[in-house]
């Protein structure tokens, strides 16, 4: 048993570690940003007093910023596991998979063609593109000989992404004021999360968070095969149904709001995985933590690197994702490619 | 046929990414005969076919085709003398049995030239030979799994070589189908001398059906010859791990090994 | 010595003249496309007025719009999805997968960002756009080659594809950066370019397009029998005595020259790459290289689609937009055709 205990207190100091490392990002994030401001102010506006003082409320309208970051850079990652958990691939990750795309695409239909402009309305409308994408790629994927590699799952993800921009760039091409919205939405961006906004997806991350939580148990027998999860008396086609749900809330409701956002479902689960070992129980926590500080700290980099403006949050993850998923590529053997 | 070619590895040592999987193994491919490789899981038997195969390069030693090094020479000059079936060949998507077979002709065909009256006569007789020429103009991944095996040995056959490595010809197959396999082989090394070297899972198949036997384990040939010379309940248990006794085999007269197991040892012993 | 037997010859010969026919109403249909394309239009001329201005006859109205608007865009059409079907067959044969085309291995990427960098940042236009975008479109697939054959574990296709894959989420997070700096007139501009279109196709660049689609094509058409063996595995490849890494690289940078200069040309019109390979299979039959169907299919797909984009429906869209919604339904069948095969 010496080699369990060994592991557990790794998993303990690693999500203290994270944890600070969270608070951290918070603060600067806070803190940070085109006007600098004096930390008294940043605690005044946290305890929502003196904002009257010009500082104080510019940190008073980061806060709910920082808030949302937190909350999505958490869902993104947990899609990603619940993502990877199903199709057992550890490439899979709603940019990848072209779940964005789909999302997209249903949200430019609203735009265009019901003028579509709240929140609300766009969180159904994406949750229902990135559902029915997600089942139309992994449908593609299992197609043929040899079951869901990564590389069919991936060629699968892109081949659909190509369809559906043409889709979206039918509707906007004539429509230069959908254009012009759209662009914009089309950049994962994290900045302009209102308290409103939040309080109107809150229930959906609650819903997802919940969900991917009562899962864990299920998924992790799933790792060890179908066959293997039946026999150990598991419904795995509840289980899939139940995971993919989660996956696809939490990464729609984000998309929703801040418009696509990739890669961080897929970075931090593995880097994740490769400190703590597969075992659900520990990776969905650590990735929950990880993922809000990878989106605040993607966030930060876009305002430094940004200045006078900002680079959106969507094109930092990007920027920083794709040679992690490089890397990752490089380094695996080829059979299980 | 002029020559019949000769096939030897001389201290040859073979793997992946410089981990050496096949050590120092010296030895010369009997003419004219079959001969099976036998040996544990990852004991290097598929590295062995594959390295003298030419589609792993030696770390060091050599493949010797006709005395000469397979690696130096030119690469369709040896597609005349040397064929493979790999393991798992992949089959192009609707491609008729009688299109994939001309493409064994590869090595003899002109630049930008039609199949040649030769073309067909190879084509045709590898297709009668496996006995599929009511298969000619079927679609390949239509077929069952002991004629799309037998599809693939036509291929190698149309390329008209003077030897041939199979890597497990027979895992995937139903037993009577693993049966028609080899003894399809056994045809086609009476008929044609070719000389025939594979891999088999298979112990009591490989004692059967090969005249000479390479065993081998963790890397090196621990033991080769006639399988009635070699086979004894002592290399087994050195090759496989593996308690057995040896009859006599009723059909073939060669020997059977009989695995005895845990539960039985103390019974019978 | 002639070989008499009929048994299997008859086979081969059928599978021959299929191929020969289908090509040759492939043929048909294009010069079909192509007269059309030249009369139709806003304003109909009649064939002879046609070839009048083509030989150079000064018509008032006519020869404007004959030899400097439709005569590019017919001729960029056409060589554009030539270039692009061959191109698409080649890859999807080399790297055994129905979804690879050479978009995959960042081509098209690569000259996107530097066509939209062009447009947007420096305000460049014509031709030295498409110079740039087509040389930033090689050195970017020679990178994404370099870094999937560099790794500790060699090259793979899988690899290839997947570095690829990468690659271009990187590139487009790029352009969605370039795009939203933009100001907004210049957006559509760039995002026209983005979708492929034959709207700028100038008299100017056809011959260059004409001489390298020409050339690369008929080179590689030399090389049929070796990609019909490539497409056995490297295995058989090997075994079959075939120099696989020198055809392999001859191909991939063949197909990517025909993709480079016809994407500088036109754009990247989505799809034509991967839904030729797969159609010219179907008609002109399967198991066999298809090299000079899959590129007559491309031209086909394009032309056809180019004038459907432009007079079908209340607006003009560019052609890359129309091809690219037409690769949905394809997907929707290898699915649906795949699952068949799967029952079964």
């Amino acid at each position: 048993m010496k080699p369990m205990k060994k592991f557990s207190n790794s998993f303990l100091l690693f999500s203290i570690l994270s944890i600070f490392l969270l608070l951290f990002c918070m603060i600067l994030s806070v803190s940070y940003g085109a006007v600098p401001v004096a930390y008294h102010n940043v605690i005044n506006a946290i305890k929502n007093v003196g904002l009257e003082e010009y500082e104080t409320l510019v940190v008073a309208t980061r806060i709910p910023r920082v808030v949302f970051g937190v909350i999505s850079g958490a869902a993104l990652s947990i899609s990603g596991v619940m993502m990877q958990a199903i199709t057992r691939n550890p490439i899979a990750d709603p940019s990848i998979l072209g779940v964005n795309t789909g999302a997209s695409l249903f949200v430019v239909c609203g735009m265009a063609f019901f003028h579509i402009s709240s929140s609300y309305e766009y969180i159904w409308l994406a949750f229902i593109g990135a559902a029915l994408t997600a089942v139309l790629v992994y449908g593609l994927a299992a197609c043929g000989n040899g079951g869901v590699t990564p590389m069919k799952l991936a060629l699968a993800g892109t081949a659909t992404s190509i369809a559906l921009q043409s889709m979206i760039n039918t509707i906007m091409l004539p429509n230069g004021q959908v254009m012009d919205s759209f662009r914009f939405w089309q950049v994962g961006n994290i900045g302009a999360a209102s308290w409103d906004d939040i309080k109107t997806i809150l229930p959906y991350f609650m819903v997802g968070f919940v969900l991917s939580i009562i899962v864990i148990h299920p998924l992790n027998a799933i790792a060890l095969g179908d066959e293997m999860a039946i026999s150990l008396g598991i419904n795995v086609t509840l289980t899939r149904v139940l995971a993919a749900l989660a996956g696809v809330l939490l990464c729609a409701s984000t998309t929703a709001l801040a418009g696509p956002i990739g890669f961080v479902g897929l970075m931090v689960p593995h880097l994740v995985r490769a400190i703590v070992g597969p075992d659900l129980k520990k990776v969905i926590p650590l990735s929950a933590l990880l993922g809000a500080c990878l989106l605040l700290i993607a966030d930060l980099i876009g305002r430094i690197f940004g200045r006078p403006g900002e680079i959106e949050s969507g094109i930092i993850t990007a920027f920083l994702g794709a040679p992690v998923f490089i890397l990752i590529i490089r380094k695996v053997k080829v059979q299980s490619l | 046929m002029a020559t019949i070619s000769t096939l030897e590895v001389t201290g040859l040592t073979s793997g992946y990414h410089h981990n050496p999987i096949v050590k120092e193994v010296s030895a010369v491919i009997p003419k004219n005969k079959i001969s099976v490789i036998i040996g544990a899981n990852g004991c290097g038997k598929s590295t062995l076919l594959k390295s003298m195969a030419r589609l792993l390069t030696p770390n060091s030693g050599a493949v010797l085709l006709n005395g000469k090094k397979i690696q130096e020479e030119s690469s369709k000059h040896v597609a005349k003398k040397l064929g493979l079936l790999p393991q798992t060949p992949i089959v192009p998507d609707g491609i008729k049995v009688s299109d994939l077979i001309a493409r064994g002709r590869f090595p003899y065909r002109k630049f930008m030239q039609n199949l040649s009256a030769d073309d067909y006569k190879a084509i045709e007789e590898s297709m009668s030979m496996m006995g599929i020429l009511d298969l000619a103009d079927k679609p390949v991944d239509e077929l069952s799994g002991g004629q799309r095996q037998r599809v693939w040995i036509a291929l190698a056959l149309a390329q008209e070589t003077d030897i041939l490595l199979l890597d497990e010809p027979i895992t995937y197959l139903d037993i009577s189908y693993q049966i028609e396999i080899l003894d399809l082989l056994v045809e086609l090394n009476k008929k044609k001398g070719t000389t025939i070297c594979m891999v088999l899972h298979d112990i009591n198949l490989a004692v059967r059906y090969a005249d000479y036997l390479f065993a081998m384990k963790k890397g090196k040939l621990i033991k080769e010859g006639k399988p009635s010379e070699i086979i004894s309940s002592k290399l087994l248990e050195e090759v496989f791990g593996l308690k057995s006794t040896i009859i006599n085999d009723p059909v073939s007269n060669t020997p059977l090994i009989i695995p005895i197991g845990k539960h039985l040892a103390a019974s019978s012993l | 010595m002639k070989y008499e037997k009929t048994a299997i010859l008859d086979g081969y010969r059928k599978r021959n003249r299929r191929y020969l026919l289908v090509c040759g109403a492939m043929g048909f249909i294009i010069l079909g496309l192509a007269i059309f394309e030249m009369v139709y239009g806003n304003t109909v001329y009649p064939i002879s007025t046609v070839i009048k201005a083509l030989m150079g006859e000064n018509i008032k109205g006519a020869s404007y719009t004959i030899v400097s608007i439709r005569l590019p865009r017919m001729s960029g059409g056409l060589l554009c999805g030539f270039a692009f079907g061959m191109a698409g067959n080649i890859f999807q044969k080399l790297l055994r997968n129905p979804l690879a085309s050479p978009d995959i291995i960042g081509v098209t990427s690569g000259s996107s960002v530097a066509a939209v960098y062009c447009i947007l940042v420096l305000h460049l236009s014509g031709s030295i756009v498409s110079i740039i975008a087509m040389l930033s479109g090689l050195l970017v697939s020679a990178i994404i080659y370099w870094l999937a054959q560099s790794g500790p574990y060699g090259f793979s296709n899988s690899r290839l594809i997947l570095t690829g894959i990468g690659a271009q989420a990187f590139l487009n997070a790029l352009v969605s950066w370039l795009l939203l700096k933009a100001a907004q007139y210049d957006v559509p501009n760039a995002l026209r370019w983005l979708s492929g279109s034959l709207n700028n196709v100038n008299l100017s660049e056809i011959p260059r397009l004409l001489f390298v689609t020409a050339t690369v094509s008929l080179f590689l058409s030399v090389f049929y029998k070796h990609l019909e063996i490539i497409e056995l595995g490297e295995h058989h490849a090997i075994t079959l005595g075939l120099n696989k890494n020198a055809i392999r690289i001859t191909f991939i940078l063949g197909a990517l020259i025909l993709i480079a200069f016809a994407t500088s040309i036109s754009g990247p019109i989505a799809s034509v790459a991967f839904l030729s390979g797969p159609i010219a299979n179907k008609l002109a039959g399967e198991g066999k290289s298809n090299m000079l169907s899959s590129g007559l299919t491309g031209s086909i797909l394009v032309m056809a689609s180019d004038m459907a984009a432009q007079y079908a429906f209340p607006a003009r869209y560019p052609v890359g937009v129309l091809t690219g919604i037409l690769g949905a339904p394809y997907l929707i069948y290898l699915l649906l055709s795949y699952n068949r095969k799967g029952v079964q």
